[in-house]
């Protein structure tokens, strides 16, 4: 009987022990814009530039990414961006859709969201060309839809007046 | 005796879960500094709004004005605190010159700096600006018990776990439960620009920007970008929207990291503590 009870007693701490979160969801991520390694997430790295130039200024910011668990990515999946003549068509989709598992044992979708936008663009004529200051508005959310928990929502990138890195040319 | 050991263990696992709660915070006001970005618009029909490009001899661009805002004093009169605010200008004068004269902004740009007062309703966090009222972006005073509103909504609120913010200065932080305030209700925001390159003026693609999109922790707005009927600072003579992003302090760092006390995980300690009860009932059991 003391057995029997032992072994309920752990089972129940396991179950609960692998409910929780607290591990599942341990973030490791580095703080590069744009670019951000999930160790615990099958995941292995998520690298996300997209390109928006505004004369010598650039943003970038594509789309790769790696993992072990059948990264069924679908890299950029109803994604698109465009830019022609300094025009950027920003997508209201998600950047990208991976399915992962972690330590948790258990199978969910992971949705990154962005949203960019111009707030300002200025150049200026000088005695060596032209100089440009750029401001963008950058954000990138994570949302992991659990299939037996909560659905948890992650802002991995918020940077809401961006300046807009210029290159020298 | 491994029971006991069961319970020590929980006991452990309790604690350390609730660790995470946040400890009360002081009831004095918080000391916030930030960087603004003022983005002059013009209105378009009822819901859309296009930035204000402008075309010089010398640089082209958008109306935009860039500043640093101050808290000075936050007076507290129950229902409402009048929060006096102090704006640096912090453009090169000859850029804000341009637009002066050509009657874009107001020439108190020129100033080095300007202080206006704000009379904030604690209930709804708004001031009145054109007859309307406004949320007001530097600070939450009353995140609890408060209705958030913004022109024509009250805000809806959602709890983040975890946010990666970039503060005034380039300084990345890790926001612990943070609360996003947004109204649902959006605009196009239709981005146009004269370039001194090319001297053509060009428009993007409209895009839906929300009213009001703020993100905040405790009693600090960490980032807001509000579209404001009119600009609060009265450089601009129209529409803008206001970006503000919180400067790092010590304070600010240690309150942005904290967890709070209202954590799911708690939710979680259910199956531990059945645990817990159904062992506890099967040993009483047993010794009998």
């Amino acid at each position: 009987m003391k057995h029997l009870v032992s072994l309920v007693a752990l089972l129940m701490v396991l179950v609960g022990i692998q409910a929780m979160p607290v591990s599942a969801y341990y973030y490791a991520g580095s703080d590069i814009l744009g670019k951000f390694v999930d160790t615990a997430d099958s995941v292995l790295n998520a690298h996300i530039k997209l390109v928006a130039g505004y004369g010598d200024a650039y943003l970038a910011f594509d789309v790769a990414i790696s993992g072990d668990y059948g990264v069924a990515v679908g890299a950029a999946s109803g994604y698109s961006i465009k830019i022609a003549d300094g025009m950027t068509i920003v997508s209201p989709m998600y950047l990208l859709k991976a399915r992962s598992k972690d330590y948790d044992g258990l199978e969910k979708n992971v949705k990154y969201y962005k949203t960019l936008y111009w707030k300002q663009k200025y150049d200026q004529k000088t005695s060596y060309g032209y100089r440009v200051v750029a401001i963008a508005y950058i954000k990138v959310d994570r949302k992991i839809e659990h299939a037996l928990w909560f659905d948890s929502k992650e802002t991995v990138i918020y940077s809401p007046n961006t300046d807009v890195e210029e290159m020298c040319t | 005796m491994k029971v006991k050991i069961l319970i020590v263990l929980f006991t452990i696992l309790i604690v350390s879960t609730a660790s995470g709660v946040a400890v009360g915070s002081t009831n004095s006001f918080p000391q916030v500094e930030g960087s603004v970005v003022v983005v002059s618009l013009n209105q378009n029909g009822s819901e859309t709004y296009t930035t204000v490009p402008f075309l010089t001899n010398t640089s082209g661009g958008n109306v935009v004005y860039k500043g640093w805002v101050k808290v000075m004093s936050f007076q507290d009169f129950g229902g409402n605190v009048r929060i006096t605010v102090q704006l640096r200008f912090d453009d090169p004068p000859f850029y804000l010159r341009n637009l002066t004269e050509r009657n874009l902004l107001s020439d108190r740009v020129l100033n080095k700096t300007i202080t206006v007062s704000f009379l904030v309703d604690r209930q709804s966090n708004t001031f009145e600006l054109n007859g309307t009222r406004v949320f007001f972006p530097f600070l939450f005073p009353q995140p609890g018990n408060s209705k958030p509103f913004h022109i024509f909504e009250f805000l809806r609120r959602e709890k983040y776990d975890t946010v990666r913010a970039e503060l005034a200065n380039g300084t990345g932080t890790k926001v612990a439960d943070a609360l996003g305030l947004y109204s649902t209700r959006t605009f196009k925001y239709v981005f146009c620009s004269a370039s001194i390159a090319t001297k053509n003026i060009t428009c993007e693609n409209p895009i839906d920007l929300r009213y009001a999109d703020v993100m905040t922790k405790s009693r600090y707005v960490v980032g807001a970008d509000v579209l404001f009927p009119s600009d609060p600072f009265g450089i601009y003579h129209g529409p803008v929207m206001l970006s503000f992003q919180l400067a790092p302090s010590e304070d600010v760092l240690r309150a942005l990291q904290e967890r709070e006390g209202d954590d799911r995980r708690i939710y979680l300690m259910i199956p531990v503590l059945l645990g817990i009860a159904v062992s506890g009932l099967v040993l009483r059991r047993g010794k009998r």
